[in-house]
Formats: C-alpha cells, structure tokens, sequence
C-alpha cells in the first residue's frame, strides 16, 4: 500500500494500526488461554470419572447392577455435556455402559490404556467420521471379585457443546474487532489532527501574508517545540523578507528622488534652450551643460545598480592575485595631484610581501572612493594616509586623515545609500552620496566588513578588512560603524 | 570604411548614424535582425555595430549565425545588460568588443577604430602635430624646439593624446590608458593631471593643443 502524502493521513494509519494490532494480539492471547482452560478442564472431568469408576469397582467389586445405575444417574442425558463410560472385563465383555453410547464410539477407537496404578490421561481427541468430536481416554482397574483380573474403562467426552461456545466466542471476537479497527482510526486520525493543527495555524497565517503585510509573525508561545523551531525559522524568514522589502522600497523612492533633479535641469534647459533663437555659442553651452547632466545621470545609474547587484548573492567578482603596495603605490600616483592640489600629504604605507585575491577593479573604487572622501574633508595642511597591513589571514586597510571628522549622529548612516553628511555642499560638488555605499558594497562582494571611526575636527578612520587568498565570492555581510570610544553600531 | 548599424531603437540609431558618418564612415543602419542577416549577406561591411535586444532575431543570434557561416566582420556589441556573463557570452559568441549603455559616444568611435586598427597596423616611433613632436622610442616631447620636462606618467598621458590626435578622449579612458584605473572617479582628478601637463605643453605657448570638450572629455589638436 502506498502512503498518504499527507502527515495526517500517515499519522492516522500508523496510530490505527498500532492500537489495533495491540488489541488483536491481547484478543488471540486470551482466546488460547480459554482454549488451553477448556482444554486442560476437560482433561481434569474424564481423569475424575475415571477415579470414581475405578473406586466402584475397588469398593463393590461385584456390584455390576451398581455400577451401571451410577453410570446411568451421573452421567447420562447431561445437557450441556456428552459423557459416555464404557467398562469392560479383562475379555472385552461389557460390564457397563452409559445408555445410547453411539456405536462409533466402539472400544476400539479408544487409546491404549493406562496402567491400573497409574492416573489416566492425557486423553487423545478423537474425530470420528460420522461426526461428533470426542476428548477419550482408556485406563485399566481391577475387577471381579478375587482374581482381581485387569478390566478396561474407557471415558469419552463429546466436545459439541464447547465447540458451539468457542465459535459463539469467536463470532463475537470479530465483531469487537471490527469496532476496535473502526474506533482507532477515528481516534488516531483524531490525535493526529491535533497534533498537525499547528501546521494547520502557520498555513494559515502564511497563506495570509501579502508585501503588504509583511510585519506579521507566527505566535510561538502556545507551540510545540518541534513545530516551534519551524515558526521561528518562518518568522526570521519574514524579518529577513520585511528588511529587504523595506530596504527596496526606501531604495527606489531614493532613486526616484535623485534621479527627478538632474532630469528637472535636462528638461528645463532645453525647453529654456528652445524659447528663443540663439547663437551657436550659446546653442553650444546649453548642449554641453545637457551632456554634463546626462554623464552625472548614467554614472548615478551605474553606481545604483552596482550597489543594487552587489546584495544579490550570484553577483561574482573576478578576483586576481593583487601586489598590494604596488597597487597601493599606483593609486597615490593617481591622486597625488588631487591631495597636492589640496594642500594635502597623501601617503600609502604597505608592507612589500602583501599579496591578496581581490577584485582589481572594484580594489581600486573603494580605495579610490575612500582617497576621495579624505581628500574632500580635510582642510589645507592635513594628512591622508593609507595603511595595509596583515591581521591573520586578513587584509587591513585604513584609510585616515585629519579632516573635519563626521557629526556623531551621521556616523551610522554615512554606509546608506544617498546619505548626506551636508546635502546641500555635497550636491553642489557633484558628489552623488554613493561612495561609501559603494564601498561597503565593494567590501561584502569580498567577504569582508568596513569600519569606521570618527571625531569632530579630528579626523576619520575607515578600516577595511578583507579576508586574504579567499577565492570565492561570499554573500552580501554585516558591516560595522563605530565611533571613537563609543558603542560599535552594525549597519 | 563602411559600417552597419543595427539598432532597433530610432533615436539611437539615428545619432549613431549621423555620428559615425560625421566621423567620415559610410553608414547601413537596419533595425530588424532579420533584415541585417539579409544586409550583411549582400554587402560588405569592415564592421558592424549590434544591439543585443533586438526584436525577432538578437544580436546574440547574429552574431553566432555570422561566425557559423565564416563570416568574421568584426562585431561590436550593445547591450543595456552589464552582467559579466552577458559580456563573456558575447565574447565568446565571436563579437570583438562589447559596451554597456549608457556610452559615450566618443568612447564607442575609439573602440571601433581600435577594432579596425587590430592588426598589422604600426605606430611611428616619432608623432608630430603642429609644432609638437612626440619620441615614443627615446621618451622625450618637444615643442616648437624646445624639449619638455616631463614625469613618466605625464608623458603617457601627452603619448596617448598624441596617438589619438583629434579623437575626444574621456575622463575614465585617460585614467585606465594611463594609471590603469579602471573606474569611473567621481573627482575631478583626471583635470588636475591635464592642468599639469597644460602648465608645462600649453601655457608657454600661444597655440593651445589640449582642448577642453564639456560633457566628454579631452582631445588633443592643433585647432578647435
């Protein structure tokens, strides 16, 4: 037979049929121990009638006349049990018998006899082919009044009545055992659902979640601890769920937001551009200024769906044995002129034998990012330093300088996408508020975590960690934010 | 040199067409699949131009269709999708280059004529314009006689100007040609350096060669 795909139809069958076979085997236990008494009783009665038998003829060894009246008044014409004695002298001449002893039950078929001193049975069964089945046994006694010569009694007890009571017994065996089939699997397909009616309440509760409701949860308390496991596990599925739902929402109304300026100055220009006719210098500008905007627009866009890709968990990076300080060393060759031009030191600090599997390209944007940043928010005079060095089996990176630091309230955010330590300052400079989003995204991509560490009018550290000779893309990872000497914020 | 443009997208299809021809190509545009196999089976092309999102027949079909066919014009490719294995895909399918819109225009002429100039073609060891002469060989720049004191990198940067004289080189273009920074900075750090080469190529001198090209970038000639 094939299960039931549902739990609950397999729970019913095997509750049913374990109860039931324990009542079956109970029922055939008991039904053999009624036999086996039956048995053993019947056994006992012949044994006793052959001793009374035998203590007649002990007694009154000639009272044949006796004899055969106690044969008659004991044992004859019972209703509920067929007894037949049969004596015989040592010749095989009757003695006595009871009345109407069918003639199948001839001396011959009975067992040989016992001895005169020993007790009778075990008798045998007889089934005789005329019908009627017969418990017999035989056993020699003395007769006769002084040569004592060995006679033969011979005992058959007809088994009709009991059989009739057994059948009785086992028609009756069979309808409780019906009933008990009957009874257990309505009971077991009852335990059963009250054990799944928790799975039952999830179903429910799960088949109600919508986007929309996503801030649902599965109460736990009231549950059993197996199916608890699964509601919590439910449960942190939908936070998860809830989280990036959020976060994709927040997400989008960003982009729309950011993208509405710069599309606001195309539009607007142009329609501006086309009020009136102009020389070809100005036709020029306005043309140029449009491309300026629509650069910003198509590096926004890359930059989001960086971002955006860098959380799923299939994006791959190509990584590539990287020469750290050389790389290090190549990138301050890039900036060098932006930091002079700042009146800034820019230095890199690397020791020579770090070698680390990175992503060359998306190495060089978050370092990049990370000068730029420091470049922007130090003041003429100050410092900016990159430091690599080797923490195990990690690569660290810190990027520092002495600028203006960030506002303590800012700290935890400055990883956001769009997040502005000063909107209005960092739109005019054309910075699109990504690159620290960008850069913790470049971090995840490698199975790192960034930190960062800030003091007003001090200066900033941002710390990369980056597991070293690692050679497969990890899935998007915490990042963590802690300010100077304060708690350690995750983001 | 002829080019086939197939884009199905009218206003793409109609700059690059007047891009290209501005820029002394000939020009076939198409913009059905179907009818570039029809069009690159009855001329020929020195290249084509396919986007990827084609309705009917894709860019990837042709392209795999050409190379089964031994057809092996080169293929530039076009194509919203950035993941990398679209771009390996596209790659492997037999296209010899492969851009992601959005593009700069003046990035997508260059790489053409990259792909057209892959071959036997040689540089001159000595690039001159105007009165400026370049000695890739020995490393050394001068102007109007008078040699120029130059950092390495510097000299990268007027070499790569000088062998794309007239072409409009942008921002990200010079940074990966010359510091092998392959990202697109935010900051405006590619100026600085131009500035520096313009203090010492430009700024003695009443011809300016560095030209400035808002939205796009740099080019390098003798007048604009």
């Amino acid at each position: 037979m094939r299960m039931p795909r549902s739990i609950l139809g397999r729970l019913t069958i095997w509750y049913a049929c374990s109860a039931f076979v324990l009542i079956l085997i109970s029922t055939i236990a008991l039904y053999r121990a009624l036999v086996n008494n039956l048995d053993r009783e019947d056994q006992e009665f012949t044994a006793d009638i052959v001793d009374i038998v035998r203590g007649h003829l002990r007694d009154r060894p000639l009272d044949t006349r006796g004899l055969q009246q106690t044969i008659d008044r004991e044992w004859s014409g019972r209703r509920y049990a067929q007894i037949f004695v049969r004596v015989l002298d040592p010749r095989g001449h009757l003695i006595a018998e009871t009345a109407g002893m069918p003639a199948t039950l001839s001396s011959t078929v009975f067992p040989t006899p016992v001895g005169t001193d020993q007790s009778p049975g075990p008798g045998i069964e007889l089934a005789l082919a005329e019908g009627g089945r017969f418990i017999a046994i035989s056993a020699l006694a003395g007769v006769g009044g002084t040569d004592r010569e060995s006679g033969v009694i011979q005992v058959a007890l007809g088994q009709a009545h009991e059989e009739a009571l057994l059948a009785e017994y086992r028609r009756r065996l069979w309808w409780v055992l019906s009933l008990a089939l009957l009874v257990c699997s309505i009971v077991g397909y009852g335990i059963a659902k009250r054990g799944v009616r928790p799975l039952a309440a999830i179903t429910e509760t799960a088949g109600h979640i919508r986007s929309s409701t996503l801030d649902r949860r599965i109460h736990t308390a009231d549950l059993p601890t197996e199916i608890a496991w699964l509601a919590e596990t439910f449960n942190a599925m939908l936070a998860g769920l809830e989280d990036s739902f959020a976060r994709l929402s927040r997400f989008s109304a960003d982009i729309a937001h950011e993208l509405r300026t710069p599309v606001n100055n195309l539009r607007g220009e142009a329609e501006v551009a086309l009020r009136q006719v102009r020389t070809t210098d100005e036709y020029r500008s306005i043309v140029e200024s449009l491309l300026e905007e629509s650069v910003r627009l198509s590096r926004m866009i890359d930059s989001l769906l960086f971002v955006a890709r860098a959380e799923s968990p299939e994006t791959q990076i190509s990584r590539e044995a990287l020469d750290i300080a050389r790389e290090l060393h190549l990138v301050r060759e890039f900036y060098d002129a932006l930091a002079v031009d700042a009146g800034i030191v820019l230095t890199v600090e690397a020791a020579d034998d770090l070698v680390a599997n990175l992503d060359r390209t998306l190495w060089q944007r978050a370092i990049g990012n990370l000068i730029e940043n420091a470049v922007d928010h130090t003041p003429p005079g100050g410092h900016a330093t990159v430091k690599a060095s080797r923490d195990g089996d990690t690569l660290c990176v810190q990027v520092s300088d002495t600028g203006c630091g960030i506002p303590p309230e800012h700290v935890a955010h400055v990883f956001d996408r769009f997040h502005r330590v000063e909107p209005s300052r960092s739109t005019r400079s054309g910075r699109l508020g990504l690159g620290l989003a960008l850069v913790k995204s470049i971090v995840a991509l490698h199975g790192g975590s960034v930190e960062i560490a800030s003091e007003a009018d001090r200066g900033t550290q941002v710390t990369l960690r980056l597991p070293l000779n690692q050679p497969a893309a990890r899935p998007y990872e915490e990042s963590v934010v802690r300010q100077d000497d304060g708690p350690v914020i995750s983001v | 040199m002829k080019i086939l443009i197939v884009e199905d997208e009218q206003k793409t299809r109609a700059y690059l067409r007047k891009g290209f021809e501005e820029a002394g190509f000939t020009v076939d545009a198409v913009e059905r699949g179907e009818d570039a196999f029809q069009v690159i089976a009855d001329s020929h092309h020195d290249l084509i131009i396919l986007d990827v999102m084609l309705p009917g027949l894709d860019g990837w079909a042709i392209v795999s269709g050409m190379r089964a066919g031994g057809d092996e014009t080169p293929v530039l490719m076009l194509t919203a999708r950035d993941q990398v294995q679209d771009r390996v895909r596209g790659l492997e399918l037999g296209a010899d280059d492969y851009l992601v819109k959005p593009f700069a225009f003046s990035e997508l002429l260059a790489r053409v004529r990259t792909v057209l100039r892959r071959g036997p073609a040689r540089q001159p060891d000595i690039l001159k314009i105007a009165d400026l002469e370049i000695n890739i060989a020995r490393m050394r720049a001068s102007r109007a006689g008078r040699r120029l004191d130059l950092t390495p990198r510097e000299f990268a940067l007027l070499s790569l100007f000088g062998r794309r004289t007239g072409e409009v080189l942008s921002r990200t273009f010079i940074a990966e040609h010359v510091w092998d920074m392959n990202f697109d900075s935010e900051s405006n750090v590619v100026d600085v350096h131009i500035r520096r080469l313009r203090a010492k190529l430009d700024d003695p001198f009443d011809v300016k060669l560095i030209h400035t090209v808002r939205g796009m970038g740099y080019v390098l000639e003798e007048s604009r």
